[in-house]
């Protein structure tokens, strides 16, 4: 008699959405970061959401085992650009891998502007 | 430019640049024997026909162009201020501005423009800072103090060399509006 050893194949996968949401909850938590900014149609779409949108500003590009994230943001008055930098990116290393096991390879952050939070608040 | 960015550009405006030549070629040469064809043709089922292909092509690619255009983050002169092997942060110009107006608003001064000139290759800026005088100040020291603040805020903030400042001015003139930091 023949025994078959079946073996089972086992795939986890991330949609490119997936990882942009983590990157976002986890970068708008980093102190320095006041807002990820988006494109006109997704800052009109999160208008629209009341800001509910937390993919605002992401780019991620996700492979088998590596992660590629773009972020576009809103620096915080008064913090070092690459402090924050620095912090985002260990964050979000540590974040992904405990998640999703997936490996932070490179990471963009783009400051498209400088504003204090009363600044925020009085343009939303 | 990547190459399927090149066949999109191409496939978008090459028919664009064929209609326009036909129609500046008609407009000069309305009689030649050729124009009075494509008169005569674009008057038959077949022409019209043509028309509204041509026409529902020209539509997408505008609606596709307009979608890219909205997809497109809104951005400035961009500088890289920092790079860690295949990571790196990136400033926008209004960034650059926003962040050094925000440090004059401890100084005496209303009405502070600042425009900021990104050298991009040599990682240094040109300030160019305005504004009106709210207090009677020693100018030469206001100047010195603006002149190091600008310098130690780009250094620190954001990894920027000052290359030239260059500061202007004035008096407050009673009545005069005033824009606050």
């Amino acid at each position: 008699m023949e025994t078959k050893n079946e073996e089972l194949e086992r795939n986890l996968t991330f949609d490119d959405q997936v990882i942009a949401k983590i990157a976002g909850i986890t970068a708008s938590q980093v102190p320095g970061i006041i807002s990820l900014d988006g494109n006109m149609l997704s800052e009109f779409t999160d208008k629209l959401t009341q800001g509910n949108d937390q993919t605002k500003g992401i780019e991620a590009q996700v492979g088998e085992k590596q992660v590629a994230l773009k972020l576009a943001v809103t620096l915080e008055y008064g913090k070092s650009a690459e402090t924050v930098f620095t912090e985002v990116s260990d964050k979000l290393t540590q974040v992904l891998g405990e998640m999703t096991g997936l490996k932070l390879v490179k990471f963009e952050m783009h400051i498209n502007d400088v504003k204090t939070r009363e600044e925020l608040k009085e343009n939303n | 430019m990547k190459v399927w960015k090149k066949w999109c550009v191409f496939s978008s405006m090459f028919l664009q640049f064929v209609l326009g030549v036909i129609g500046i070629l008609w407009w000069c040469w309305p009689q030649a024997s050729l124009a009075v064809t494509i008169s005569e043709f674009l008057g038959t089922e077949l022409g019209r026909w043509l028309i509204l292909v041509v026409a529902s092509y020209l539509v997408i690619v505008a609606i596709f162009s307009l979608g890219w255009m909205l997809m497109q983050p809104t951005t400035q002169k961009v500088m890289t201020i920092h790079r860690d092997h295949a990571s790196k942060i990136q400033v926008d110009q209004k960034a650059v501005e926003n962040q050094l107006r925000l440090t004059l608003g401890k100084y005496d001064l209303i009405n502070v423009k600042v425009r900021v000139k990104l050298l991009t290759n040599h990682q240094r800026a040109d300030v160019f800072v305005q504004g009106d005088l709210a207090k009677n100040a020693d100018l030469s020291v206001l100047e010195t103090k603006i002149s190091q603040t600008v310098a130690k805020d780009l250094k620190e903030m954001l990894r920027i060399d000052l290359s030239r400042l260059n500061v202007s001015l004035q008096p407050y003139h009673y009545g005069q509006k005033a824009t606050l930091i």
